[in-house]
């Protein structure tokens, strides 16, 4: 007889033991809205301190229960939480229950690292999305809709580009160089999150398709994300997608379509006339003081224009007369408005299917899906085709094997410059109105091709030779990606309290880059066209073998985690270049004729880890979790390769508490507090090791080349984050207002950080090193109240707001160290800006000017400033911060009888951010051509004036002013309304009729509105504060379906 | 089925275990060696040498150099647009700390050059070489270093002239790593005096009968040191090595002049080479000086010097120019030059040092040193391949030297030399609208003006507390 049929034998024997002196509990859990049956619902009797939890047909047992009254407690993730007194006696009871769909966001259970949880027993920071929050809005990107919902996580677009990357920040960044980019982990996977390549902005999460998502939990401390110890410096976000369930198979179909524009109004800018007339002007007056007559310095004034701008949009060479009074019969050939022209609308389609279901055995959820968008700027799109299928099946009742498949094929246009000097919205933003759209010949007529098409106008000395819709028509930035996820999962329970648990995963993502730029205008000119094709493959095998004890003894609950991973990650790239193209139809390499790059080159970083963890609960009432976890990275070393990971935590359910049974207004009360380590070697894989590096790059007139690339740090070792979590959860007046409260810190330590070094003695600029410490801290405060909650009426509206204060608390010497715009000193904010102060416009000269510090006789600053208008000699000073004071986000959900209305709003206050754009359309007649903000107009310094914010206008007369100064920091507030959803879903008697178990039509829109303090560009910036014309968000409406039968 | 399973799992679990050693955890690069590696194989060890060429020629150092000197000559014109503002700040005196690209790429490159060279000169003595071949390695490593070096103290200190005594630039040769302390500035006179050290070791040990002008010969060698004596006024050994230099050397006919310098002819003596799949591109030297809008197309000729300085009958002048047809704007500001003219797709070798050169250092020195004849003979060896109405110069004295001195201008225009002419002389930077300058930068800048040597960049005073207080008068922090 096996230990299993023994076991079998005695568990028999007992339950029918049991039978005879108490009774069992048994029923089905089902969802109210929808009939079908819950899985995995747990059961709790409160007054016995156990329960059960249901199967996957959501059926439940709870045996050996004494006669009495009990109340009892059924939780579901997604679900509300249901609380009912019961009275057992004289035999079996059978109890059904119906959950319905929470609105409230009191899920019960949260999955954690390495399984799931009671959301009371959870000891450190864990936040979940639920399906409802996603499924209700068309998003791209999983990471789109976690902005604004979620205290803590700031979430920023790094370009409006489709398919492009999101950056997300829990807690603030603790690293410098290392990435502070979260883990995403997909079911229990790490996976890759792959930003760049070589033709525009990609991002690998953007390849998952939202709708296959059941849940989203973040995991933002050390105690949550302890068990990913190495990777989880940042913070873990947790993916899980859809199972099937047991019983009749279910299909969901969902379309959408909508259309997009930019969200944001960009600076307000001068049209032709006022541009030519600027210049007109400037030469005018030249003249007039040099004495020549108003006749005479008019003719010479508008050649003078005309020399400037190299172009003349008007009808004559003469538009202006004495004066600068327009001549008669001047009148303008065309007044290009380049954004007008380059930004156009564009549009996005959705469509998937899934079916789900189960028997038995073997439940299963396959998904397709088709997203095709075309982005708001020439020649950008994206297209993206996913496959998922889910399955698992007891294959005896010993043992489980799950298998989980996602396919994914996209394609990425974009637009020609990609994020360069010469993408299409600087072009747009930096392009004078007086520059022809299409070419135009010595008369003022536009000049065709020889099939009458008109010629696009090259000639822009701002960005010469760059017409952006001209070269989207013959060049192409594509990048091709094929990403393959695949987990086998084997779950083998050795006893009833013992499981083992087997993972065997790989992730292959293919990023193929397709560039062609064209042989007659652009950057390839000069090489007569250039062909690259690059082919990057990204593979990760993991292995993942856990065991897990779970006992409950008297009042004890006990779950004890131990296992052991393998992690590689292998980087495989090869490219390849020609140029001199005799066409451009023809744009494989093989129809061109001088081979310029080939080049392969493959890396490997490798990690292994034994972890543990325990889970202990006292009475339902008391819980404790401490974990430990032990990394090798190859990345590190030879010394310091390993490195241990650990957490304590501890939580106090105050509500279930007797002195609290008269505190009828609670429904729950948690206190929690946890601290721990995770560690970070997210920097080159080969970062410690002193490099000769070998590539074409180093080759010299067709000899081979190397060069001595990295200085060796055998010192290198992990960056270690220590977090401090105390939070207090609570629901209240029957559940109607339910939050949280949170007091954290995250300490950095032994920061990874491209120490500066000075070049002059070792002949490099920085070395990886070890450097300093980094506290991010703050308050995360989250609300949730229902406002009215009737059988026709939902209605709750919700908030979170988060501080962020960000310290550095120790650099390795006393000299604080400058990177770029910030400076890194102790004390000081890593966000803050060191750069010069702007002085205002000396009113006598009208030039710029900046501060300095006054010295005195021995060097000494005295306190006392000066303005002084040379650039070069002015000082650099501390200027408030790119890091904000807080930021969240607010919304409303309400449900009418069919209709619901979703609106979200997100926000960013105390933050000053570098306006780029602005300085650069502030030139002051230095760069003829180049657009100007209207401010000229108005605010520009004349003899005598005192109150000009901008200097004399000349051309080419005063190029000191758009360095980087103070002038350009502007208030970064903003309100932005992300989403805003109204749906309707037909009433159940019209769906009877189309045999139909739901029909919900919505529409919907992303970045409707936005309040900026600082108008003229996109608020939304990367934390470093620093707008540089990249891809502008889109506003994007979307209307669709979603269809179940 | 129970028992073959737990084997089956402890066996997957145990793959793990057994491959969890230090190997395991330390794969090796694809594309990198580790450092030490770099000097044990003569093979590795010559892809060292030409990882330095590579980096010599770079985009950022060689051919942003010769440009960013010849903006501040007086002698050329820079347009503005279109070239994404590149030479501006040098053009208009307005370099600071943290915007130029003398102070920022120059010192970041000149120094990476040198942090190239010591490790490699430290090993070269236990490298297994040739003698021959170990010989004139040791002279190309000294002499990139020197030439790193005089670049680096011509632009960011006195000149020499000026006093031994004044602030130089950090000298390194030693190897030295993360760890060390940072160095300060060296006088002009110790910084020369190294430079003069690692040139004449050079000039002793290399071979001489290597021709290949794509990498330092002993020709190149004494060429550099030629320049060196010159700025230091020792004129009999500047001489002596300008001699040395292009001895031997046919000076390149009028066609080849005329052709535009974008590939070496009979007189170079030392450029940087490129190929096709390894250019400069858009950012090589010849991009600015483009004529026909396919480049950057930034660099022209004053308009006074060029009408007041030329014979008609000398090639240099406007038969290099564009002729200035009405209304194109690129002849409209100042004269366009062909004399860099480029190759298809900007692939053209970048000239370092030509005999031309050689012959108006030996003309000047000996002048100097009252050596009229041959100072003359020097002159009109270039006076007359450029003008076949040249007539032998009969001048003496200041006279004399002054007609080397504008010799110079004219020919070695757009070459990178005006400027450290203009300091070695001590000589203002003169300006003037008529020549096609912009009005804001007509005028003068006296040799005294703080504005004629470049700050030294924040980078460096912010990592090095030892050159912080050591920046140049008139630069803020």
């Amino acid at each position: 007889m096996t230990a299993k049929k023994l076991a079998i034998l005695i568990f028999t024997l007992v339950s029918f033991a049991g039978t005879l002196q108490a009774q069992s509990i048994k029923g089905v859990i089902s969802d109210a809205q929808t009939g079908e049956l819950v899985p995995n619902a747990n059961i709790f009797l409160i007054q016995l301190a156990r329960g059960a939890a249901a199967d996957l047909d959501g059926a439940y047992l709870i045996e050996n229960v004494p006669s009495g009254e009990y109340t009892m407690r059924i939780s579901y993730i997604g679900y509300e939480t249901i609380e009912e007194k019961i009275i057992v006696r004289n035999g079996d009871l059978i109890k059904n229950f119906a959950l319905s769909t929470d609105f409230q966001g009191l899920e019960e259970v949260v999955i954690t690292a390495y399984g799931n949880q009671k959301k009371k027993a959870v000891t450190g920071a864990a936040t979940s999305v639920g399906k409802q929050i996603i499924e209700a809005r068309p998003i791209t990107n999983v990471a789109d809709a976690l902005q604004g919902v979620a205290p803590g996580v700031s979430v920023s677009s790094a370009s409006g580009q489709p398919g492009g990357g999101v950056n997300i920040q829990i807690r603030g960044a603790g690293s410098i160089n290392a990435s502070t980019q979260p883990l995403y982990v997909i079911d229990g996977l790490p996976v890759l999150n792959i930003n760049g390549g070589n033709s525009g902005s990609s991002n690998t999460m953007s390849l998952i398709d939202p709708n296959d998502i059941e849940d989203i939990t973040i995991l933002k401390d050390a105690s949550a994300s302890a068990l990913y110890g190495s990777r989880a410096a940042n913070g873990v976000i947790l993916i899980t997608t859809k199972r099937g369930r047991k019983g009749s198979v279910k299909v969901d179909f969902r379309a959408a379509s909508g259309f997009s524009d930019i969200a944001v109004e960009q600076h307000q800018t001068i049209n032709a006339s006022e541009y030519f007339g600027l210049y007109f002007q400037d030469v005018y007056n030249d003249q007039i003081s040099g004495g020549a007559s108003p006749a005479d310095a008019a003719t010479a004034a508008n050649a003078g224009a005309i020399t400037a701008l190299q172009a003349n949009p008007y009808n004559t060479a003469q538009p202006f007369g004495a004066g600068g009074v327009l001549n008669s019969g001047a009148a303008l050939l065309y007044d290009t408005n380049w954004r007008d022209r380059v930004v156009s609308r564009g549009q996005t389609q959705d469509y998937g299917l899934s079916v789900s279901g189960g028997s038995e055995r073997t439940t299963y959820y396959m998904a397709a899906s088709i997203f095709d968008q075309e982005g708001i700027l020439p020649g950008s799109s994206f297209q993206r085709g996913s496959t998922r299928m889910n399955v698992e099946t007891r294959v005896t009742d010993f043992l489980t094997m799950a298998f989980s498949s996602n396919n994914v094929f996209s394609e990425q246009l974009s637009s020609p410059g990609g994020g360069g000097a010469n993408n299409p919205l600087r072009f747009a933003n930096l392009t004078s109105n007086v520059y022809p759209f299409f070419a135009r010949n010595a008369a003022g007529e536009i000049v065709n091709d020889s099939r009458g098409n008109p010629l696009y106008n090259y000639n822009t000395p701002t960005v010469l030779d760059f017409h952006p819709v001209g070269l989207a028509e013959v060049d192409q930035f594509m990048q091709q990606q094929i990403r393959s996820i695949n987990n086998m999962s084997t779950r083998f329970k050795a006893t009833d309290d013992i499981t083992l648990r087997s993972d065997v995963s790989f992730d292959v993502t293919n990023v193929q880059d397709r560039v062609y730029e064209n042989r007659n205008h652009g950057n390839a000119t000069p090489q007569g066209g250039r062909a690259t094709r690059s082919y990057n493959r990204f593979t990760v095998f993991q292995v993942s073998n856990t065991a897990n004890y779970n006992k409950a003894i008297g009042e004890h609950t006990i779950d004890l985690l131990a296992g052991q991973e393998y992690y590689s990650e292998r980087r495989d790239f090869l490219e390849a270049q020609r140029t001199g193209f005799g066409n451009n139809i023809l744009r494989e390499l093989d129809a061109a004729t001088v081979p310029t790059v080939a080049s392969s080159s493959f890396s490997e970083r490798r990690i292994i880890s034994y972890l543990s963890r325990l889970n202990y609960g006292f009475r339902d009432k008391y819980f404790v979790t401490a974990s430990v976890r032990r990394d090798g990275s190859s990345v590190f070393g030879a010394g310091n390769k390993w490195g241990t990971f650990g957490s304590v935590g501890a939580s106090w359910s105050i509500s279930d508490e007797s002195f609290m049974d008269n505190v009828n207004f609670v429904d729950n009360l948690k206190l929690r507090a946890s601290w721990g380590t995770t560690g970070n070697d997210n920097i080159g894989f080969y970062s410690s090791l002193g490099l000769l590096g070998f590539s074409s790059a180093f080759d010299y007139n067709g000899l081979g080349g190397s060069t001595y690339s990295q200085q060796a740090n055998p010192d290198l070792k992990w960056e270690v984050n220590e977090s401090i979590d105390i939070g207090i959860e609570f629901d209240m007046f029957k559940n109607k207002l339910s939050g949280e409260i949170v007091y954290y810190t995250r300490d950095t330590n032994d920061l990874l950080f491209d120490r500066p070094i000075p070049v002059s003695t070792a002949g490099f600029s920085e070395i990886s090193s070890n450097l300093a410490s980094i506290r991010n801290s703050g308050l995360e405060l989250a609300l949730n109240y229902t406002v009215a909650s009737t059988k026709d009426l939902v209605w709750s509206v919700n908030m979170n707001v988060t501080t962020l204060d960000n310290e550095i608390l120790s650099l390795p010497a006393d000299d604080p160290i400058q990177s770029g715009t910030k400076r890194f000193e102790e004390g000081q904010d890593r966000y803050a800006w060191f750069i010069q102060e702007f002085a205002g416009i000396d009113a006598e000269t009208g030039q710029a000017t900046w501060f300095r510090d006054v010295l005195d006789a021995a060097g000494e600053p005295t306190g006392e400033r000066e303005a002084v208008s040379n650039y070069a000699q002015a000082d650099r000073y501390n200027l408030g911060s790119s890091l904000p004071d807080f930021f969240g986000g607010f919304g409303t959900n309400v449900n009418y009888k069919g209709f619901d209305l979703q609106a979200l709003f997100s926000f960013t206050i105390g933050n000053t951010i570098y306006d780029n754009t602005y300085a650069d359309i502030t030139h002051m007649g230095a760069q003829p051509g180049q657009q100007l903000h209207r401010d000229v107009l108005a605010n520009v310094w004349t003899p005598g004036s005192t109150t000009a914010t901008l200097p004399a206008f000349g051309i080419n007369e005063n190029a000191q002013f758009t360095e980087t100064s103070s002038r350009f920091l502007f208030d970064g507030d903003f309100l932005r309304l992300k989403n805003l959803t109204v749906g309707y879903t037909l009433p159940a008697s019209v769906l009877k009729v189309i045999k139909a178990q739901r029909l919900r039509v919505y529409v919907s829109g992303e970045n409707l509105l936005t309040f900026a303090a600082h108008e003229g560009l996109d608020p939304e910036l990367p934390r470093s504060g620093i707008s540089n014309n990249i891809f502008p968000a889109a506003r994007t409406i979307t209307a669709g379906i979603n269809l179940s039968f | 089925m129970k028992t073959y399973l737990i084997l089956a799992i402890i066996a997957l679990s145990g793959i793990c275990f057994v491959s969890c050693d230090v190997a395991y955890l330390s794969p090796d690069p694809s594309v990198s060696l580790t450092i030490d590696q770099a000097f044990g194989d003569p093979e590795i060890f010559q892809t060292y040498i030409n990882g330095i060429y590579d980096e010599h020629g770079d985009s950022a150092y060689l051919t942003r150099l010769l440009p960013s000197q010849d903006v501040r000559g007086g002698d050329v014109v820079l347009i503005p647009t279109n070239n994404f503002s590149r030479y501006i700040i040098e053009y208009q005196f307005i370099e600071s700390p943290v915007n130029s690209y003398v102070s920022g790429n120059l010192w970041f490159q000149a120094y990476d050059v040198i942090g190239l060279v010591n490790p490699a000169l430290a090993a070269l003595p236990e490298a297994d070489f040739e003698a021959d071949l170990k010989a004139g390695i040791e002279g190309e490593l000294l002499t990139f270093r020197a030439n790193a070096l005089h670049d680096l103290v011509r632009n960011f200190a006195q000149p020499y002239s000026a006093g031994r005594d004044n602030l130089g630039i950090v000298l390194n040769t030693a190897v030295l790593t993360a760890d060390d302390d940072p160095l300060g500035r060296s006088t002009v006179g110790e910084v020369y005096d190294q430079i003069v050290a690692d040139l004449t070791r050079a000039v002793a040990v290399m071979p001489a009968g290597y021709n290949d002008a794509s990498k330092i010969t002993l020709r190149a060698a004494h060429g550099v040191l030629a320049r060196v004596y010159l700025d230091m006024g020792e004129y009999a050994l500047a001489a002596q090595n300008a001699e040395l230099a292009h001895a031997g050397m046919t000076l390149m006919g009028t066609e080849d002049y005329q052709a535009g310098f974008a590939a070496p002819t009979s007189e170079w003596i030392w450029y940087n080479g490129k190929t096709a799949d390894d250019s400069n591109g858009f950012l090589s030297t010849h991009s600015f000086w483009d004529t026909r809008r396919l480049g950057y197309s930034s660099l022209r000729m004053d308009m006074t010097f060029m009408d007041n300085n030329f014979t008609s009958t000398d090639i240099r002048g406007y038969s290099l120019l564009r002729a200035a047809a009405s209304g194109d704007p690129l002849v409209s500001t100042a004269y366009v030059s062909n004399k860099l003219a480029h190759n298809a797709g900007f692939v053209q070798d970048e000239l370092i040092m030509r005999a031309s050169e050689m012959y108006l250092i030996s003309a000047e020195s000996n002048a100097r040193l009252g050596n009229n004849t041959a100072a003359q003979t020097a002159l009109f060896a270039i006076q007359s391949r450029a003008d076949v109405n040249a007539v032998m110069s009969t001048n003496t004295g200041q006279a004399l030297i002054d007609e080397v001195i504008l010799e110079r201008r004219k020919e070695l225009y757009a070459e990178g030399h005006r400027y450290y002419d203009l300091q070695r002389l001590q000589l203002p930077v003169v300006r003037t609208t008529e020549g096609g300058h912009w009005s804001s930068q007509a005028g003068t800048i006296p040799f005294n003006d703080f504005r004629r040597i470049s700050p030294i960049p924040q980078f460096e005073l912010d990592a090095n507390p030892i050159i912080r207080p050591q920046q140049n008068p008139g630069y803020g922090s």
